[in-house]
């Protein structure tokens, strides 16, 4: 398993560089000038210059690619054209909210969109089958703005028991941590609850149409057991699957809720740098998150073998 | 009751228990600690290297000025204790007032101000102005400063005072030495609060705290004037990007001043005792039609003047507020109720909106329908409204119009391009302004007319301005107001800009708030929370 990892780790390696090439020439190919923001509409062509220079931006692309790439080599992502802050620092400040919210979701969701599958694949074509699965359709289609406004207004405004906004890090305590994170999960979990409801129902519909579980059944086990034991362990991979692809999408993917909620999460961060064509920002974010989603599939792939003894690295 | 309902009663119980106690937690909020959502975050600390709007309002925090405005526009010493200006008006001796010390400690010295007026004076238009007039700045004390002017310069007060950014913001000599193009490392200032950087996440919050060795001035607060008393220990400056959730925020109780709430939701929160709703800024913005007058077909007077013949102000207020307090039209270039605010203009022009004689001034002309390309910003909330409005006068007048549709900061990028449509220029766009800088002559960018590389976006020519704004500078106050309205006049006959009406955004606040200033810029000293 071991020489597995590091090959598996090794070849992160031009997936890492792919992405840093595409995503440094594809923001210099944009338009748009943080020059222009910083200078104003009474700038000057020349102080436009004195500007690009003073940010490093007058110096060729390759260049600036080279340097770019000399720095992140040595474990510096670079610096912030506006704020002046180190972009790992900038990230280290962001990355908190984003993994807790994203984790937070995700248990959410597997804690209850398995249990409800299941129950919608042993009672499939029933009435309980097709109350979850509209249930699903309506979380899976609702816009997750607007049930985060919705949860906002019942939640903060009228009943006040959430606050409407921000993030408080663990290190202030659980009574000023866990309110802020409440809503925030719950208004995203709904489509993740949906979305693994459907596909554990599938799946496990799939394994109990099998011979073996014919034969569980045969030998006098009790349904829990069948599907606790056997249909949800072999239904496991694809669903494992699923929530690893949703953890990797959410680390950069929750930007409505970030916005909705004013929670400093990574979203937010790439979202503004974009905005600003503040480039080393942009540029160390998605570094960090190619690596982070890299990470997450090779947790995944190897978790494989947990739930298929088939499965050998 | 069976065991499995006691449990549940007492689960819910405990639910109960816990979220009261959330509640609490969440709602909780020092009195000495004031929250400001603004409309947009502080990302840039330099008020000198950067002219965002939000970098001055962060420096009116942090720093202090020599002079300030008053609420009539008069010019009052803030750092500055006595002054003497000689006979000839050419030395200006400046001592500063006593006590006064930077955040770390050290006291202010003439020096500092040197310095700092030297950087300022690297990045701003009037500062320019006022280092070429100057033979001499320098430092006469620890305390004194004097400018020895090598000719006239009828702003020397008003520059220092200027609200517009970049504000002549005072810092020590050591931070003001760098360059002005090169942003500064460490915010020390000598104003009412201090930066706590270690708080700082760009893009959500800023934190602010109450300097204790701040010695305010004994006059009472008025405007930029006055003493600077810093009433509460902290102020957080949070940006809450969905206005929304702003606006539920301020119902909360969360934040105690909503800069801008969403004009959907202004009902609500005027329905809601605990928050007051008005405009806080008495003179709100300007938005404006900017033409680039170095290429075709507005290079051409009469064609600008068609467009102008098709403005009414009204129209393109309305489409920005529905509530008529808030927006009114002006034909004054430097905003209606300021110093210099009055209406020359000519008769009907810009109030009465006359398709049949844009038409007629349009084929006049020589227009033959070239493409023109209409700049659209299509996530500002205020530019893109103004911005449709527009499209609709020039269609109806017969132009053909291509809208260039993008985000912001690229159209703020797109109108610095001075190269011809063919090679991704532009013609015409939108603009808006607050009055800081717009209502004074010398300082409004869009009356600047020297051309490319002495305008602002568009690059005009016209000697006439030129010539007036020149004398504008070396005039004494007394003749000030006469050569404004020459600059005016000279700019609607020009057709320079299309100006498209005053708007001010109204701003909410909880009741619990005493002492807000009435200002352009949001200020934070003298207020308080009940």
């Amino acid at each position: 398993m071991l020489a597995y990892i590091v090959k598996r780790l090794l070849a992160t390696i031009p997936v890492m560089a792919t992405v840093a090439v595409i995503v440094f020439m594809l923001l210099h190919l944009t338009p748009g000038d943080p020059a222009a923001l910083i200078g104003g509409d009474l700038a000057t062509p020349e102080d436009l210059r004195r500007i690009r220079e003073q940010l490093g931006l007058e110096r060729p692309i390759a260049e600036q690619f080279l340097g770019w790439l000399w720095q992140v080599l040595q474990g510096d992502l670079g610096t912030s054209l506006f704020n002046q802050m180190p972009v790992s620092q900038l990230i280290a400040q962001r990355i908190e909210p984003t993994l807790i919210i994203g984790l937070t979701i995700m248990t959410f969701a597997v804690i209850v969109a398995i249990p409800l599958g299941v129950v919608a694949a042993w009672k499939a074509g029933s009435w309980i089958d097709q109350l979850i699965m509209t249930l699903a359709v309506i979380a899976f289609s609702m816009p997750i703005f607007l049930i985060g406004y919705l949860l906002i207004f019942k939640f903060s405004v009228e009943l006040k028991w959430f606050p409407v906004r921000g993030y408080q890090p663990m290190s202030a305590g659980p009574t000023k941590f866990f309110p802020h994170i409440v809503l925030p999960s719950l208004t995203v979990s709904f489509i993740y609850i949906a979305l693994l409801t459907r596909m554990t129902r599938a799946t496990v519909l799939d394994v109990l149409n099998q011979d073996y579980m014919r034969t569980a059944r045969a030998k006098g086990m009790t349904t829990p057991r069948i599907l606790a034991v056997h249909a949800l362990k072999n239904a496991a991979v694809p669903i494992v699957t699923m929530v690893g692809i949703g953890l990797s999408s959410l680390l950069g993917g929750i930007v409505v809720t970030e916005t909705v909620f004013a929670i400093p999460g990574m979203g937010r961060l790439m979202i503004d740098a974009i905005i600003r064509r503040d480039f080393p920002i942009l540029q160390g974010v998605i570094l960090v998150l190619s690596a982070l989603y890299v990470l997450i599939n090779l947790l995944i792939d190897l978790s494989y073998s947990l739930f298929d003894p088939r499965i050998r690295y | 009751m069976n065991i499995r309902t006691s449990f549940a009663r007492a689960l819910g119980a405990a639910g109960v228990a816990i979220a009261a106690g959330m509640a609490t937690a969440a709602v909780a909020q020092e009195k000495d600690t004031f929250r400001f959502a603004a409309s947009s975050d502080i990302r840039v600390i330099d008020p000198i290297w950067s002219l965002e709007y939000n970098s001055r309002n962060h420096g009116y925090l942090v720093y202090d000025t020599l002079f300030a405005f008053d609420s009539k526009f008069q010019v009052k010493p803030q750092m500055v204790d006595t002054w003497t200006v000689s006979d000839d008006k050419l030395r200006y001796a400046f001592k500063l007032r006593p006590g006064l010390t930077w955040h770390d400690g050290t006291p202010v010295t003439g020096a500092d101000c040197v310095a700092s007026i030297k950087r300022w004076g690297q990045r701003d238009s009037i500062g320019q102005a006022l280092i070429a007039a100057a033979g001499e700045i320098k430092a006469t004390g620890a305390d004194s400063f004097e400018i020895v002017l090598k000719e006239p310069f009828g702003h020397v007060l008003s520059a220092l005072a200027k609200t517009g950014s970049p504000v002549p913001f005072m810092m020590p000599e050591r931070i003001a030495k760098t360059s002005g193009f090169e942003q500064i490392k460490e915010v020390i200032g000598s104003g009412p609060f201090m930066f706590a950087r270690d708080e700082w996440v760009p893009g959500d919050k800023a934190v602010y705290k109450k300097f204790k060795g701040y010695k305010p001035r004994s006059e009472p607060s008025d405007f930029m004037a006055g003493g600077k008393v810093a009433k509460v220990e902290r102020m957080e400056w949070v940006f809450i990007p969905s206005a929304a959730t702003a606006a539920a925020a301020l119902i909360a109780g969360e934040v105690d001043w909503l800069e801008h709430p969403p004009s959907d939701l202004l009902p609500t929160l005027q329905n809601n005792k605990d928050i007051t709703v008005r405009a806080v800024d008495p003179f709100g913005m300007q938005t404006m039609i900017r033409f680039n007058h170095i290429h075709p077909p507005f290079d051409n007077e009469k064609v600008r003047r068609a467009v102008l013949q098709t403005i009414d102000q009204s129209e393109y207020l309305r489409v920005l507020s529905d509530d008529k307090r808030s927006w009114e039209p002006c034909r004054s270039f430097y905003f209606c109720g300021t110093r210099f605010g009055k209406d020359v203009a000519p008769e009907q022009l810009l109030f009465k909106k006359n398709l049949d004689e844009a038409k007629k001034t349009l084929a006049a002309s020589g227009y033959k329908g070239e493409k023109v390309v209409l700049l659209d910003a299509v996530d500002d909330g205020i530019l893109h409204p103004v911005t449709v409005v527009l499209f609709d006068n020039l269609k109806a007048i017969g132009m053909n119009v291509e809208l260039r549709a993008t985000d912001g900061a690229t159209i703020f990028a797109l109108m610095l391009k001075q190269e011809p449509i063919a090679q991704g220029g532009w013609n015409i766009g939108p603009q808006y302004a607050d009055s800081t800088n717009y209502s004074v002559p010398f300082l409004n960018n869009a009356l600047r007319a020297g051309g490319v590389g002495k305008a602002s976006i568009g690059w005009p020519k016209n000697e006439a301005i030129e010539t007036l704004r020149a004398a504008f500078l070396k005039a004494p106050e007394a003749e000030q107001g006469a050569i404004a309205d020459k600059i005016q006049q000279e700019a609607y006959a020009a057709s320079l800009y299309g100006l498209t009406g005053q708007y001010k955004q109204l701003t909410a606040y909880r009741t619990s708030v005493e002492g807000l200033i009435d200002s352009p810029i949001p200020l934070f000293w003298n207020v308080s929370k009940k």
